[in-house]
This record gives structure tokens, C-alpha cells and sequence, in this order.
């Protein structure tokens, strides 16, 4: 015989989705997402990414001494 | 005291009154509603629109009455609340996830570091939220983004003013500032750019999210908010910040179209955008041109989307022309020019002699020249001397110089092309016609999505270059969130509703006293014509000197120095304001009104004229003002 399945009460229903939605929320807040799959995307070659970190410091350097007078 | 949460309150009037409107035309187009965010977006800048269109209609009619105004608010934002209720229980009832965003192939970032820039694009806004809530003292919103919406309210209609340049321009956010004037005052039409300015940053949000994810769209919408150019823009009632809201949206949704190949609607909603973009500023055309050139270059090279392409520049043309055209139409009817004052030398002049013709790509607007060596240099030009270009507190600031090159040693992201496109064209065109760097703030959202695309592809750095450019771009970020918090320090005690408004006027206005003056003791039928432009303060109404002589040659009528008063009483006038600079530095008025006023003092020993007020007002720049309120008998 198979028991019989009670009935659910509604207002339980929407405390166990309210209750779900909090333990959601609280993972979220706390808990590290992992990495996302596939990223298996070359590494990009060191001497671009001097160039570009190298013009970044330059302009951002230029930038500030020219606005604080200085240049 | 509580005046700030007065203007506050008409804020949050004005905003659910708008989301009222634009959610059923968001709803009825069925586009636009994938998350909370993009829902709210689209529905604001609908309603905005919608909103704008209504109270210019109401003008046309003569009922432009601040009770009228204000009812129809209230029952707006009544019906904007039950629009959000509505739609939060929509979205409890099917339990969606919020902000669910394409999955992408990178990481996305780590959430201390969005949590931070978050951070530093809210201390940025609440430092722009600061200054914004202090009375208006810019000089082009007292002259005419303010100035028009009132003598609009005292009128009861969006009426011709014929000294007045301003009267026939696209005139959608100064809709929005008379809205806010008849429920509050200026301070509230401030505080509407300062929130258009936020909804920006979420618009440029909504632009980039199909690009990059969700949660490095933030990072998009966050830098655009730091711009220092953006941010100051919100600390005032101008219309650059609008012009750049509506644009991007019309990008974002035109690009949804095309690039993505989703739903022809969102052409519609493109169109929409687009017709708020041209209602707000003539500027607009440019960036439509540049737009359409991109067009032209997608469906040359990719022939899968001719036909989205053709689609595309179909609707959005007749619905953005719908929207936004009627505004030329308003221009050429009272002007015989849809651009008055651009264009002068095709479309001919209405007024006898031509004397308002003005040149449209005058020299003196170009420093850079137009030239191909000057188009190489003008990027590191305008970031570097900012000055040259209409000045430092509308500058773009060094992020994008130094991040966008970066896309030139990373990957190529799909569809990242056509907004770089965009923006090169519009730059080439800004470089062409006039070079303010203010105008190049619609670009600034486009490049914010490929600056995030490099701090992506950042990842893949060698650990030192990547901490080396990260701790740049980091120290940026945050000078341009402190630089707002600084500016702010004065306006903090009137914004806390510690210090009175007229006292702050009374620091920051030069012509505070001469209104003060004009409010409290001229007549009801009182009509000023003053040397100085600020005219919002003022009560009366007010004539701007140099347009009424460009137009009338009223000088030119004045043979003997006693018909002075008497010409000008004659056309109406009973007062005027003469202003001067008697310091060494700083603005330089046009002579003639005091040239004149002086002489019939000289002559008749001050019969006729009669000062009411003559005070000096000194400038931050050392320059020292002389105004005096003078009576015409």
C-alpha cells in the first residue's frame, strides 16, 4: 500500500520558499562562487602586457603631474 | 529645514510618475523586461520621455499651471507605486532570479573588488548628491535651461520668445526642470539631472550586460558615474548628462537588433531613445550620423544583417523623427531654421537685416584645427589640457586614454567592434565641427564597456604588469571618487538644511541682491533688461541685452544720451541691470548698456534713471563684479 500523501499547507509552502530564498541569499554573501568552466584562454604574452602596464603608469603619471601643475 | 526633503520628495514624485508611465509601454513592446534592472531602466526612460512629450503638449495649449502640474504628479506616482508593487509581486509569485545574465567564457570578478567600485561610484554620486541639493549657480542653467522652464510656468505655455536664442531649441529636459519647478523649485530640477546622471550608470549597465556578464556590466556602469565630467555634469541642471542617457540607450537597444539579432521591437524602443536624444540636444544628429555610418559599415561587411541593418535604420528613424522632430518643426516655424542658431548660412535669417546669423564651425570653437596631425593628438590633447577645451569640471579624465589603448593587446570581443566604431566616428565628427570636450561625453559609455573588456583580459597578464596597471587604474578610481566629496564641502550645511538658501545665494550668486532686490519692490508688469545672463533668480520678466540689440539695433536709435530711458521704456522696459568687471580678471561684459546708462547720467544728471541697488560681488578666478539695479523713469 502506498501512504497516502498529506495535505501541504500553504502557508508552510511560502515559509519553506522564504526560508529557501535567505539560505540563497546568506550562500551568496558568504561562500566564494568558484570559477567559471572553459576559461581555457592562452595567458597574453608578457612583453604586450609591459607595453600596456607601462603606457597605463606613463599617462596616469603624465596625467597627475600635469593637473597638480607640475608639468 | 526642511526644504531639502521637499525637493527630495518631488525627486521621488517625479521618478514613480515616470516609471507610471513608462511601464506600460515598456510592457506593451514586450522587450526591455529580461531582469529588474533592465525593466526599471527602459521604464523610466520611457516614461521620461512620455512625460516630457505630455507637458510640451500641455504648453502648446496654455495649460502649463503648477496645480495642474501637481495633481496630475500625485496621481502618476500613486499609479507608478502600484506599478512596482504589481511588478514585485509578479516576480515573487513566478520566483525569477534576479540579474540572471548570459553566461560568459571568463571569470567574473571577485565580489570584494565589485562590492569596491560599487563603493567608490556611490561616494562619487552621494558627493554629486551633495552639490546638487544646494541651490543653482551654473551659468548656462540660470541662463536658459532654468531661465525658459520658468518664464514657461509664468506664461502657462511653451510660447516663442523672440529674444531669446534659447527659445527654439530641443527643449525635453528643460520639460523635465519645469515639471520640477511647479512642484518644487530649482533645487529639485537640479537633483532630476543628478538622478538621470545615476540612471546613466545603470543604462550604460543594461549596454554593456550583453557584452560582458552582468556582474562586469557593473563595473561599466560604475566607471561611467566616476567620469569626472559625468559627475560634475550632475551636480547642475545642464543637458549633457540627459543627451548621454538617451543615447546610450538608443545604442543599446538598436544594438540588441542588429548585432544580437533579437526581436525587431527593439528597434522600437531604439526609436524611442533616439527621439528622447533629439528633444534633448542638437548634438544628437551628430551622433546619429555616426551611427548611421557604422550602419552603412556593417551592412557593406556583413551581409547575414543587411536586412536587421535596413530594419533598423527604418523604425528607429521614423520613430525617434515621431518622438523628437517636432521640436525642429517648432524651430523652423518661428526661426526658418530647424538648428536656429546652426546652419545660419543655409537656412536664411527671419529677422530683418540678418542679424542673427552665426557662424557654425566658427575657428575659435576648433583649437586643435582640423587637420590629420591634430586628429592624431587630439585624444592626449583633450585629457591632458582639458582647459583648452571648455574647461576642467567637464573633463573625461586619463581612465580611457589609459585603458582603452589595451584593446589593440587583448582579444577581440564580439560585437565590442561596433560600439568602438561608434565612437570613432563621432569623435572624428566631434573633431571636425566643435571641439568641447563636453560633447564628447557620449562616447563615454561606449568605451566604458571596452575598458572592462581589458580589465578582463587583465587576467591573463604576468602577475607584475597586472599589479602594476591594476594599482593605476585602482588610484584613479578612487581620486575620482574623493575629488566629488571634496568639491562638496561647501554645500553641505544648505543641503542639511543647517544653512538657509538665500544665505548660500547670497555667498555664491553674484546677482542674488539685484533679484532680491527686483522680487521684493518691482511691479507685478515689471520687464528687465540686464547686461548679465544670469536671469533665473529673477522673478520679472528678463531680456538679455546682447540679443535684444543683435536684434533690434536699439543703440543705433539712441542719438542724444538723454532718449535713453525713454527708447527703452518705450519698448517696454522699466529696469535694468548693468553689470561690470572691475578687477583685473575674470568675465568681460559687453559694454554698451553701462556705455549708455552713463551717458545719460553725464548728460542729465541722473534724470531718468534711478539705482536701486549697487553692489560688488567678488569671483573665485579674482575678477570683481559691479551690478547696479536701475530703474527706468
Amino acid at each position: 500500500m502506498i501512504a497516502p500523501l498529506g495535505r501541504s499547507n500553504p502557508k508552510a509552502v511560502g515559509r519553506r520558499r522564504r526560508m529557501h530564498g535567505a539560505h540563497r541569499l546568506v550562500a551568496w554573501t558568504l561562500l566564494d562562487q568558484g570559477s567559471r568552466p572553459n576559461e581555457n584562454a592562452p595567458p597574453v604574452a608578457a612583453w604586450r602586457a609591459w607595453i600596456f602596464a607601462g603606457w597605463v603608469v606613463i599617462v596616469t603619471g603624465v596625467y597627475l603631474a600635469t593637473m597638480l601643475g607640475w608639468l | 529645514m526642511f526644504a531639502p526633503f521637499f525637493s527630495l520628495l518631488s525627486l521621488a514624485t517625479i521618478a514613480l510618475a515616470s516609471y507610471g508611465l513608462g511601464r506600460p509601454i515598456v510592457r506593451g513592446l514586450g522587450v526591455g523586461e529580461e531582469d529588474r534592472l533592465s525593466t526599471a531602466v527602459w521604464s523610466l526612460a520611457a516614461g521620461l520621455v512620455a512625460a516630457g512629450m505630455f507637458l510640451a503638449a500641455l504648453g502648446l495649449v496654455g495649460l502649463l499651471y503648477p496645480w495642474l502640474i501637481g495633481v496630475l504628479s500625485v496621481a502618476a506616482s500613486f499609479w507608478g507605486i502600484g506599478q512596482l508593487v504589481a511588478a514585485c509581486s509578479r516576480q515573487r509569485d513566478e520566483a525569477t532570479a534576479a540579474g540572471e545574465s548570459p553566461p560568459v567564457p571568463w571569470p567574473s570578478p571577485p565580489r570584494w573588488m565589485t562590492g569596491g567600485i560599487l563603493l567608490l561610484a556611490a561616494l562619487a554620486c552621494l558627493g554629486s548628491l551633495v552639490s546638487a541639493m544646494a541651490p543653482p549657480t551654473a551659468g548656462d542653467a540660470l541662463c536658459y535651461h532654468l531661465e525658459l522652464p520658468k518664464a514657461f510656468l509664468a506664461d502657462h505655455a511653451v510660447g516663442y520668445l523672440p529674444y531669446s536664442e534659447n527659445s527654439t531649441y530641443p527643449l525635453l529636459a528643460e520639460m523635465w526642470y519645469l515639471w520640477a519647478l511647479a512642484l518644487d523649485g530649482g533645487v529639485a530640477a537640479q537633483l532630476v539631472h543628478w538622478g538621470l546622471g545615476v540612471l546613466l550608470g545603470l543604462a550604460t549597465v543594461v549596454l554593456a550586460t550583453p557584452l560582458v556578464g552582468r556582474p562586469w556590466a557593473w563595473w561599466a556602469g560604475a566607471t561611467v558615474v566616476l567620469v569626472p565630467g559625468v559627475n560634475n555634469q550632475m551636480t547642475a541642471p545642464l543637458n549633457d548628462v540627459a543627451l548621454v542617457l538617451f543615447v546610450t540607450l538608443a545604442v543599446a537597444a538598436w544594438w540588441r537588433g542588429v548585432a544580437g539579432g533579437e526581436s525587431r521591437r527593439w528597434f522600437v524602443l531604439a526609436g524611442l531613445a533616439a527621439g528622447g536624444a533629439l528633444g534633448t540636444k542638437y548634438l544628437a544628429m551628430v551622433f546619429a550620423a555616426a551611427v548611421a555610418i557604422a550602419s552603412v559599415w556593417i551592412f557593406w561587411r556583413h551581409a547575414p544583417r543587411r536586412r536587421s541593418v535596413l530594419e533598423a535604420a527604418a523604425i528607429v528613424t521614423v520613430v525617434a523623427i515621431s518622438v523628437g522632430g517636432w521640436w525642429y518643426v517648432r524651430a523652423a516655424w518661428h526661426r526658418g531654421n530647424p538648428v536656429y542658431p546652426f546652419l545660419s548660412e543655409v537656412f536664411p535669417s527671419t529677422s530683418p537685416g540678418g542679424t542673427d546669423q552665426h557662424e557654425t564651425l566658427p575657428a575659435s570653437k576648433s583649437p586643435l584645427g582640423r587637420n590629420p596631425l591634430g586628429a592624431i593628438v587630439a585624444p592626449w590633447q583633450v585629457t591632458m589640457h582639458p582647459e583648452r577645451f571648455g574647461g576642467r569640471g567637464h573633463q573625461l579624465g586619463v581612465l580611457l586614454l589609459a585603458a582603452v589603448p589595451g584593446v589593440l593587446v587583448v582579444r577581440r570581443l564580439r560585437g565590442l567592434g561596433i560600439l568602438l566604431g561608434v565612437g570613432l566616428v563621432y569623435g572624428v565628427l566631434w573633431y571636425l565641427l566643435r571641439q568641447n570636450v563636453r560633447f564628447l561625453l557620449p562616447v563615454v559609455p561606449l568605451l566604458s564597456v571596452a575598458v572592462v573588456w581589458v580589465w578582463i583580459e587583465m587576467g591573463r597578464f604576468p602577475l607584475v604588469p597586472r599589479l602594476a596597471a591594476g594599482t593605476a587604474f585602482a588610484g584613479i578610481l578612487a581620486l575620482y571618487a574623493v575629488v566629488p566629496l571634496a568639491r562638496c564641502g561647501d554645500q553641505v550645511a544648505v543641503a542639511l538644511g543647517l544653512e538657509s538658501r538665500e544665505d548660500y545665494l547670497l555667498r555664491h550668486e553674484p546677482t542674488w541682491q539685484a533679484a532680491e532686490v527686483s522680487n521684493q519692490w518691482f511691479p507685478a508688469e515689471a520687464q528687465l533688461l540686464t547686461q548679465d545672463y544670469r536671469a533665473f533668480h529673477f522673478q520679472c520678466r528678463v531680456t538679455r541685452e546682447n540679443v535684444y540689440r543683435r536684434a533690434t539695433r536699439y543703440d543705433r536709435q539712441i542719438t542724444d544720451p538723454a532718449d535713453f530711458s525713454r527708447t527703452l521704456r518705450e519698448a517696454g522696459f522699466t529696469h535694468v541691470l548693468l553689470a561690470e568687471n572691475v578687477g583685473d580678471q575674470g568675465i568681460r561684459y559687453d559694454p554698451t548698456l553701462s556705455r549708455l546708462a552713463e551717458a545719460q547720467w553725464s548728460a542729465c544728471a541722473g534724470d531718468g534713471l534711478v539705482t536701486l541697488a549697487d553692489y560688488r560681488f567678488p569671483d573665485v578666478d579674482g575678477g570683481v563684479r559691479r551690478y547696479r539695479l536701475v530703474a527706468l523713469r
